[in-house]
């Protein structure tokens, strides 16, 4: 198990450092100057200079690049904003626990309501529990997550008044925006869970397990779940793309202050540096939980843990 | 020698045969069926718009501006006056148009890099795969974001963006397809008979390994306009006063607590085209392998 964590861990080096150099280039191609901006157009030619000279932009590509890398990656700085001339690092880190606040109670909500959906549909197969929760699921997928947000506001601010339309004032705030950005994955979640756990159903060990006698309770928590848990599992993680993806809007759409914002505003402004670190920062977290699914992948199935256990465990265990 | 030309026929019927089974599988679902009838009316309602809409979709009429829904304007008018159920007829031109040539471009870039990757592996599969890992590392709309951020709005640089972001995905199925089809006995045969690799690629691994595209394929114009409604919404993609749906949405932000409806109506022709979509590849999946079927 330790060499397949320390495999994970490694290959996500090459791959974060793949992300900043895409990001990196991306943004360098982009036509307009980026003195013009800082400055502004009425600048002189003297002062665009002396930015250019400050920032480093007559350097080549591959210098820029470098020392980008080596100032995210050593000394852990994006640069300064262009707009503000403030740290884009301390403001990505004031920004970052709400927009994780935000996107984890998502993740929360739709694994807690999408697999017992999932299950209910699964085990009342073709029944009104399966059809409701489908239809659930469905309209969940087919909603752009940023409207469910303001279809919210609209019921819940302002025909109801129960609840703040934006800002971050109290935690009442992050109700709506979480619930809103939850929906995509527990619609997903729901549909996985409920196809895995069709399958397992079928399987044999079941059906001896309801020969033994065993109460339906028993047999679909004890028996069969932890046997559809691992595709629901595997979902997990691609649901927090979708997640984080969602954010961006669903920030814009309450007002939070956090990196999703952030990032629409600087898009606005063609504040780069900003761009380029709410991106990488992203990728980054999203990569890490990534890592985290796999590793909790690897501790459920004994299959993964085996395949990666030291040699002499393996040796043993083939022996008939 | 005639024995071959019967051997042909029976391959050509057995084909048949398999295509009429999809169909008829596709048929027997009424859900799907009715998911592509809706689908095709919005295309067709999309193509026709200039005709059939009572009002042009960027036609200003101050004077009545911010009105309710009415006989007159069905589902209201915006903050210019425009009528809003004209420009959701005209919105599937952009919505619809978009994320069908952004999956396609996709799935062309796709499989061009999936079947290299997957038919000649080693180190060209390894390089393209380590890509395609570091696009996927960043979440599919952050990417499309950040791509169209660079590019800027309008239709042609969001088809970009939208589409560089979904490669991965296509090629990824492809690839996987590829590897199982390329070890089949009659790509060995192609060989041994001096075929290409090219030829070997084009005619006998393609054409065996393409079909989850399809439902793939449909699945992601789903996702793609949900992406661009996002985006559209967010400043970037269509903008005003063309009507894409999305960017709807956007311009009627400001009037979220006075008009709520012109915040309704645009949202709803996104659900429903998305809702079609889904339904028909979950009925495209079903038919192609009913295997999968739940």
């Amino acid at each position: 198990m330790g060499r397949y964590i320390i495999k994970r861990l490694l290959w996500m080096i090459p791959v974060i450092l793949g992300v900043t150099i895409l990001i990196f280039s991306i943004m360098y191609i982009v036509p307009g100057d980026p003195a013009t901006i800082i400055a502004g157009q009425g600048a002189t030619q003297q002062e665009l200079n002396e930015i250019r000279e400050r920032l480093g932009l007559n350097e080549p590509y591959l210098v820029q690049l470098g020392h980008y890398m080596y100032n995210i990656f050593c000394k852990f700085d994006f640069g300064e904003s262009y707009t503000t001339g403030g740290s884009v690092t301390a403001e990505l880190m004031t920004r970052l626990p709400r927009t994780l606040m935000i996107g984890f109670t998502a993740m929360v909500l739709s694994l807690v309501v999408g697999i017992p959906l999932g299950i209910i549909a699964a085990v009342h197969r073709n029944g009104w529990g399966d059809r409701i929760s489908m239809i659930i699921a469905l309209l969940g997928v087919s909603m752009p997550q940023f409207w469910i947000g303001l279809l919210m506001v609209i019921l819940f601010s302002v025909k109801l008044g129960w609840l703040p339309a934006q800002g971050i004032d109290s935690m009442a705030c992050y109700i709506m925006p979480s619930i809103a950005l939850c929906f995509g994955g527990l619609a997903g979640q729901a549909r996985q869970a409920r196809s895995s756990m069709l399958e397992v159903i079928r399987a044999d060990y079941v059906t001896t397990a309801r020969a033994k006698g065993l109460t339906e309770r028993e047999v679909i928590f004890k028996h069969a779940l932890p046997n559809a848990l691992m595709p629901i599992i595997t979902l997990a993680g691609s649901m927090l793309a979708h997640i984080f993806g969602g954010a961006v809007a669903i920030e814009t759409v309450f007002s939070v202050p956090g990196i999703g914002s952030y990032l629409v505003n600087a898009i606005n402004k063609r504040d780069y540096p900003v761009i380029e670190g709410s991106v990488i920062l992203l990728a980054i977290i999203f990569s890490l939980v990534m890592l985290l699914v796999d590793l909790t992948y690897g501790f459920i199935d004994p299959r993964i843990k085996d395949q990666f256990a030291g040699k002499k465990k393996r040796k043993v265990k083939e022996r008939p | 020698m005639k024995n071959t030309k019967e051997l042909k026929t029976t391959e050509y019927d057995k084909k048949e045969n398999r295509f009429k089974t999809i169909v008829k599988r596709l048929f027997n679902n009424k859900l799907a069926i009715v998911a592509a009838v809706v689908i095709l009316a919005i295309i067709v309602i999309a193509i026709l718009a200039p005709y059939i809409t009572p009002y042009k979709y960027d036609l200003m009429d101050i004077a009545s501006k911010n009105q309710g829904p009415s006989l007159k304007h069905f589902f209201g008018t915006d903050d210019l006056g425009r009528d809003i159920f004209s420009r959701i007829m005209y919105g599937g031109r952009y919505s619809l148009t978009i994320a069908i040539i952004a999956v396609l471009a996709a799935i062309l870039v796709g499989i061009v890099i999936g079947s290299v990757s997957g038919f000649f592996g080693g180190m060209i599969d390894n390089i393209f795969m380590r890509i395609m890992d570091v696009f996927q590392a960043i979440p599919d709309l952050i990417l499309t974001i950040a791509i169209s951020a660079a590019l800027g709005s309008g239709f042609d640089k969001t088809v970009m963006a939208l589409a560089i972001s979904r490669i991965p995905n296509f090629s990824r199925i492809l690839r996987a397809n590829v590897l199982t089809v390329r070890t089949q006995e009659y790509v060995e045969a192609a060989e041994a008979i001096g075929c290409s690799k090219f030829r070997r690629i084009t005619k006998y691994v393609l054409p065996n390994a393409w079909t989850p595209l399809i439902v793939a394929g449909t699945m992601q114009i789903a996702s793609v306009m949900l992406s661009l409604a996002a985006l559209s919404y967010i400043g970037l993609g269509i903008q005003q006063p063309l009507p894409e749906w999305g960017s709807m949405l956007s311009a009627a932000r400001g009037y979220i607590r006075d008009y709520p409806y012109q915040l309704i109506f645009p949202g709803c022709a996104i659900a429903l085209c998305v809702l079609c979509l889904n339904l028909l590849g979950d009925g495209l999946r079903d038919a192609l392998d009913p295997k999968l079927k739940d």
